[in-house]
């Protein structure tokens, strides 16, 4: 029977003040945990999507949104700009890549990106099964897409127009799944990707009742109300004549379709530019910001506005984090001082049978480091569990993966917080323990 | 074996205890009797250094305790006197075997379970080895302080009120136990007691 058995022993014969304790501490830490992770992911994604693009192009608007809805995936998209726009720049020698990204339709909340299959090699998406896209109508869609919906190579679906709440199904045209993405931990694994065409093909007939076309300059600008309206009149006639519509599918040539698509309804979200610096990326920014409907963002510094601002956030979670956990020493602190108001007796006993003052003074250290030491162990457990909990809601919102199964080298500095509380805590009452006056208290 | 002279305590200017010198030889047995309030508990503590006289010397083993401090008095204590105390006192968290075994540890000795086993059977109470404390009678208790102040095998027995807390029937078993096993591993065995049930001839009676 050694100092620490006896300590651990005391621990557990108290079970529920230890309890509180050690649950307190594992809340107060994994709170702390919890945060460091999500900012930890949130960086590596922020930092593995932005760090390839250069520069976005798109409608007038918010600068953040453009780069949150186009490059993150995560807004809605400040409007359109005409293809026009893009093949114009394809011309220009000095830039080596651009990548068009078209959004605006999803599936089952998923969203429906009209690009080019550049667009996967910039984030270096590889193929599980099945081919990239090629034609109009085809889709590559990304792993959590093909996992969460239950779709595979060979599937056909039906997409609707909207990105949060479908406003009206595309029932015309079915989408064909001709690939499936592995796993990339990139704003792939949530997307259906799509060439551009397959949008126009989508939208032709559409584009006068959708919000789609707001912000887009050589467009009109609806009101909401005429928006709403259109929008209801348009789902109404689709339901009265929705036993036609399989008629329509029968013979389609999408080539003939296309071509009656008037290049000024040939539109995209955004052109993405992929290592694009110097002379050229000054060029396209001048030309871009001098269309009276377009803007050129450079994603760097928005994303450090956006971290900038989520600054305050931050801070108030880790002042409660550090709230929380001094509750817990201060629990720790109580429990042990109780505890030892009724083992006063034991304490002035283990002297009598040899045991020095700072034998004494240790096995209750011991009990307060192991309390924390508990807590700090169920921390690991609330904390990753935790995060894989919120990772998985998180991901439907901003379309990342957030994992619980990671572990960074600063939880380990975490363990010494942790021990250095337990010590801090049972600091005074080790130290009452250590002056007890074993005659006095033997007499009594 | 064990020798006091000259010894005195103040609990305060007025309260001066003063103890007769006396003297004890290895594996001699001796009644301190005196009635309550005489400072018996105070000579008890004295003999085994939890507190230090105001002048006075007191020998264990030769050694002269009162110029011992710190770790090094602890863990003379712990070796070379066993203390049976008026009541009983354990570590309510560990079990009968758990309290011997940290005795032993706590005196520098090796654990030894079978000497534990041994004890609880000579005593009576080899059932409750692995019982936590608060399963036992008051009887059963002291007997396993009994074992606990022997457990080391210790040169000197302090035993305080021993058997004022116990009813006739356990008083005289008690009794007879103690001074059995100190006989067995030839210690010194010293009563402080104000019982009159305790009649038996001893080596010894001292008057306080």
């Amino acid at each position: 029977m050694n100092i620490l058995r006896l300590s651990w022993k005391n621990i557990i014969s108290k079970p529920l003040p230890s309890i509180l304790s050690v649950l307190l501490l594992a809340v107060g830490l994994s709170t702390a945990i919890i945060l460091k992770l999500t900012e930890h992911q949130l960086t590596e994604n922020i930092n593995n999507t932005g760090k390839d693009v250069k520069l976005v192009i798109g409608a007038k608007g918010s600068r953040l949104q453009l780069v949150l809805s186009s490059v993150f995936q995560i807004d809605n998209p400040t409007g359109n700009i005409n293809y026009g726009f893009y093949t114009l720049l394809k011309r220009n020698r000095m830039i080596k890549e651009m990548i068009p990204v078209s959004m605006g339709d999803s599936y089952k909340r998923k969203r429906i990106v009209g690009t080019n299959q550049d667009y996967i090699r910039l984030f270096s998406g590889k193929l599980k099964e099945g081919v990239l896209f090629e034609n109009p109508l085809e889709a590559t869609i990304g792993s959590v897409v093909a996992s969460e919906l239950g779709l595979k190579v060979g599937d056909e679906f039906v997409g609707g127009h909207g990105m949060e709440e479908v406003l009206h199904s595309h029932d015309e045209y079915k989408y064909k799944v001709v690939g499936v993405l592995e796993r990339s931990g990139s704003v792939l694994d949530n997307l259906i990707l799509t060439p551009v065409q397959t949008v126009w093909i989508m939208h032709a007939g559409h584009n006068d009742d959708s919000e789609y076309t707001l912000g887009a300059g050589d467009k009109e600008m609806h009101a909401p109300e005429e928006v709403l309206e259109d929008s209801l009149s348009q789902i109404a006639e689709e339901h009265n004549h929705e036993h036609h519509h399989h008629d329509h599918h029968v013979e389609v040539n999408l080539d003939s379709v296309l071509a009656n698509i008037d290049p000024k309804d040939r539109e995209i979200t955004a052109i993405l530019f992929p290592n694009l610096s110097g002379n050229a990326k000054i060029g396209v920014l001048n030309n871009a910001n001098n269309q009276p409907s377009m803007m050129a963002v450079d994603p760097a510094p928005e994303i450090m506005l956006l971290k900038n601002k989520l600054t305050p956030f931050v801070s108030i979670i880790v002042a409660i984090s550090w709230f929380i956990t001094i509750i817990a020493m201060f629990s720790v602190f109580i429990g042990l001082l109780n505890s030892l108001r009724g083992r006063k007796y034991e304490i002035a006993l283990m002297r009598v049978l040899g045991a020095s003052k700072s034998k004494v003074l240790v096995s209750i250290l011991f009990e307060g480091v192991i309390l924390s030491v508990l807590g700090y162990l169920l921390c690991l457990v609330l904390s990753h569990a935790g995060m894989e909990l919120i990772g998985s809601w998180m991901q439907n919102e901003y379309q990342y993966e957030f994992t619980g199964w990671i572990f960074l080298n600063s939880e380990l500095t975490y363990l010494l917080v942790a021990i250095a509380i337990g010590l801090v805590s049972a600091l005074i009452p080790a130290y009452k323990a250590y002056n007890t006056d074993i005659s006095e208290t033997l007499s009594k | 074996m064990v020798k006091i002279n000259g010894l005195t305590y103040n609990y305060s200017p007025e309260v001066q205890l003063k103890f007769p010198d006396f003297s004890l030889s290895k594996g001699e047995q001796a009644l301190i009797l005196g009635q309550s309030g005489c400072g018996k508990t105070t000579l008890l503590h004295l003999l085994s250094g939890l507190l230090q006289p105001n002048s006075g010397n007191v020998d264990v083993e030769n050694e002269n305790i009162t110029k011992m401090s710190g770790a090094r008095l602890d863990n003379f204590r712990g070796a070379n006197i066993g203390i049976v105390f008026q009541t009983p006192h354990f570590i309510e968290a560990l079990t009968v075997k758990e309290n011997l075994t940290l005795t032993q540890t706590l005196a520098g000795k090796t654990r030894d379970v079978d000497k534990v086993k041994t004890l609880l059977a000579d005593l009576g109470v080899e059932s409750k080895l692995n019982s936590k404390l608060n399963a036992l009678s008051v009887g059963e208790k002291q007997r396993v302080s009994i074992a606990r102040a022997l457990v080391n095998s210790p040169a000197l027995i302090l035993a305080d009120e021993p058997t004022s807390a116990l009813d006739d029937k356990n008083c005289d078993a008690v009794l007879k136990l103690v001074r059995e096993q100190a006989k067995k591993y030839n210690s010194t065995l010293l009563i402080v007691t104000h019982d009159n049930r305790l009649k038996d001839p001893f080596d010894k009676r001292i008057e306080l």
